[in-house]
């Protein structure tokens, strides 16, 4: 079982003199702060209480053949966020199940009529992927709203002011894929290449959306932090693009690396005519999921850190973060390989440590206790609640 | 005793935290702290759900909340209605837990057993048989970059065949797409495979292994396949089952949901073990009709039993590995099961 965190707050806690600056990685846009006080984050939950809330809403989605999930996924949520502590005070979400159930319901006739609609006019597909790109901004601020809306911390609601067009700039350059592929001839029945220029027809609309990768990733959560609001309190993001094409780069290097390692030392094996279906069904899964969960834990310990350190809320007080690569990749490399074993009943738990190890790492710093700076963060006049019930819930987490 | 309990009152309006007490008088709560002097009528505060150990939430009429640590305390001060903790105590009954998971484990086997070969049975049934033909040409065509090479059985042999193929397929009703193709198997070796739409390949190995007769029996065999579209069933049944464990888990985590479809190789195979034995029993009864004995069928699979000391290929070989990670059953269960039925007279 994981490891229950014992629950310490670090009320108002000053920093000790000579305490090395954080590490940050910000533009020249960083403010001079001068950070005297500083609040850890922790979460409180633990994996047993996890276990038997995400197996009764398991058990209630099946049963009710779905209908009951939003309700689940609230009750996870609010699981979540209200053990996520900072400065002597908990988070809680609001979302109401009614509105995530309508929203699930739209997405799956849209997914449905997608596939209908692509097995009869091929064509029609691609032009439906750029409806989708088109409408993906939507969607993003739409769930930003809805997220935001019904995220709260001390009882004040969190809110999100950006709008579609802006949205859209983010994404914009992976609107070459569909472009691309509508202008190229359609594969042959069954999506397989079977000649050269086939074959350069399916790759060549993937190279901008590998080329733009990391610069849309940057944009999406420069967008998604800049115009989001704690009560009337602004934050602001300086998170610069270019280091996040190393991050990547280097990532397609870890996962290059890893799958030759990996490949040679299956090929090596594969000689043995005996062991192959251990290596077929035990060895290959494992690697698979090894290198998986190393690179994951690289780019999203790199991509979290680069981002939050980068952020600031109000210019009074900035986020921390100091996730370590090896570390969260030893753990999405042992949650995967317990939810493997146990055929899924470790999710659980593996969702628990992984939230506990996430929030040890992250940090709020502020000039002034905290009392000060975010005592005086006033419920803006228009972010209230008429808002929560129309929007679509729509998780899209890049 | 002390009346009341501890709590933090944030007033909605700042983010500031405020430690009161709350105590109840008469129809009234009093919160009482450091600068809040505040009296709401008790029926008018809101407990929202118990959930695990989290901290009571008090929603207080004018956009106030109260954050008590101590539900207990709460509970005895106020009166949390029970349908604010119905889910909760749902959650910590180990009963409940208990029975849950045995639902939850019922409701996986019976997707399993019954669930998606029933769901992938429709849906195959409703494919177009030109679409599945036109998916097996292309399915050949890779097969004969990556794994197959020229065969170089003479023509007599391939026209012999062709007629026992031909004759069998007649009597089986199997539409008419199917048809039978040669190739040297490289490292499969001896072996015959049918893909979605009806073509079925025998290897040169397997021509030289035995006679047309037992090849014939063989050809039953895939001429199951064939009837009861099993290719395409394998297929629709992995992705089914993928889908359910993703939507299953994938709440948590996209990874976590790829990562739970990784046993699905058990299920996979499970599946591919029970269209084995259903092909197994059409080549008997194909065999009867077609009046030729069963004692051809398990002739074949008696030549196709590995030899110890030439194991070169991998689908025998897993015969000695545990039944759960096979393809196959396995050639001892498939003789015995063959040679129970009875032969018609």
């Amino acid at each position: 079982m994981a490891a229950i965190r014992p629950y310490v707050d670090t009320p108002d806690e000053p920093l000790a003199p000579g305490t090395p600056p954080a590490p940050r990685d910000t533009g020249p846009g960083d403010l001079s702060l001068v950070a005297t006080h500083a609040h850890a984050f922790h979460f409180t939950g633990n994996a047993a209480e996890y276990f038997r809330i995400w197996v009764v809403n398991l058990f209630l989605s099946i049963v009710t053949l779905g209908l009951y999930s939003p309700w689940a996924k609230v009750r996870r949520k609010r699981y979540f966020y209200g053990n996520t502590w900072v400065a002597e005070a908990n988070f809680d979400y609001h979302g109401d199940p009614v509105a995530i159930l309508k929203g699930r319901i739209v997405a799956v006739l849209a997914l449905v009529a997608y596939n209908v609609a692509g097995h009869y006019v091929p064509r029609l597909g691609t032009a439906i992927i750029l409806l989708m790109i088109v409408g993906a901004p939507w969607l993003i601020v739409r769930t930003m709203r809805f997220n935001a809306a019904n995220s709260s911390y001390r009882n004040l609601r969190f809110h999100f002011h950006g709008g579609y067009a802006e949205g859209l700039r983010a994404v914009a350059p992976f609107l070459l894929f569909p472009i691309i592929a509508f202008l190229l001839p359609p594969l042959g029945p069954g999506g397989v290449p079977s000649s050269p220029e086939e074959f350069a027809a399916a790759v060549l609309p993937t190279i901008p959306l590998v080329l733009f990768y990391p610069y849309v990733v940057g944009a999406i959560r420069r967008f998604q932090i800049r115009r989001l609001a704690f009560g009337a309190a602004r934050f602001d993001c300086t998170l610069r693009i270019r280091p996040l094409y190393s991050i990547y780069f280097m990532a397609s290097l870890l996962l290059g690396l890893g799958t030759t390692v990996a490949g040679a030392v299956v090929a090596s094996l594969a000689t043995f005519p005996a062991l192959l279906p251990f290596l077929t069904n035990f060895l290959m899964p494992f690697f698979y999921l090894l290198v998986a969960g190393l690179v994951f834990g690289y780019t999203r310990s790199r991509v979290a850190n680069l981002t939050f350190n980068a952020t600031t809320l109000d210019g009074k007080a900035r986020l921390v973060s100091t996730l370590s690569a090896r570390k969260l990749g030893g753990i999405y490399v042992v949650n995967l390989l317990a939810i493997v074993a146990t055929l899924g009943l470790a999710v659980p738990w593996a969702a628990v440590r992984t939230a506990a190890y996430r929030a040890s790492c992250l940090r709020l710093e502020c000039e002034d206790d905290l009392e000060g700076v975010l005592g005086e963060v006033a419920r803006p006049v228009s972010a209230t609640g008429e808002e929560l019930g129309e929007f679509f819930d729509v998780d899209l987490s890049l | 005793m002390i009346a009341g309990f501890s709590a933090d009152f944030f007033d909605g309006r700042t983010s500031r935290r405020r430690p009161v007490m709350v105590e109840v008088q008469g129809d009234l709560l009093a919160v009482r702290g450091e600068g809040v002097f505040l009296d709401v009528v008790r029926e008018k505060a809101e407990v929202l759900p118990r959930l695990g150990s989290t901290p009571v939430r008090i929603a207080i009429p004018g956009g106030g909340l109260l954050v008590a640590g101590d539900f207990d305390a709460v509970d005895a001060e106020l009166g949390v209605p029970p349908s604010r903790t119905l889910a909760h105590r749902l959650e910590s009954h180990l009963l409940v837990v208990v029975l849950a998971l045995a639902g939850i484990a019922l409701a996986a086997w019976f997707a399993y057993a019954e669930g998606i070969p029933w769901a992938s049975k429709r849906i195959a049934e409703r494919i177009p048989v030109e679409l599945e033909a036109q998916l097996a040409n292309q399915a050949l065509e890779s097969l004969d970059r990556f794994l197959f090479r020229r065969s170089a059985v003479p023509d007599w042999r391939r026209e012999s065949l062709a007629r026992e193929f031909a004759a069998l397929a007649e009597r089986a009703g199997v539409p008419p797409g199917a048809r039978l193709e040669f190739r040297d198997g490289g490292y499969i070796g001896a072996n015959a495979i049918t893909l979605p739409g009806g073509i079925v390949v025998v290897t040169d190995q397997l021509t030289m292994r035995m006679d047309d007769r037992r090849i014939a029996a063989i050809l039953a065999h895939e001429l199951g396949h064939v009837q009861h579209r099993h290719g395409t069933r394998l297929v629709l049944d992995n992705s089914l089952n993928a889908f359910i464990m993703m939507a299953v888990y994938g709440d948590v985590s996209a990874v976590a949901g790829v990562a739970a479809t990784v046993p699905t190789v058990f299920v996979s195979t499970g599946y591919s073990r029970d269209y084995e034995r259903e092909a197994d029993a059409y080549a008997l009864e194909l065999l009867a009709r077609a009046g030729r004995s069963p004692r051809d069928f398990v002739d074949a699979l008696e030549l196709l039993r590995p030899e110890e000391r030439n194991c070169g290929a991998p689908e025998p070989c897993g015969e000695r590995e545990p039944g759960y990670l096979s393809t196959h059953p396995g050639i001892e269960e498939r003789i015995e099961a063959a040679t129970k039925t009875p032969a018609r007279p």
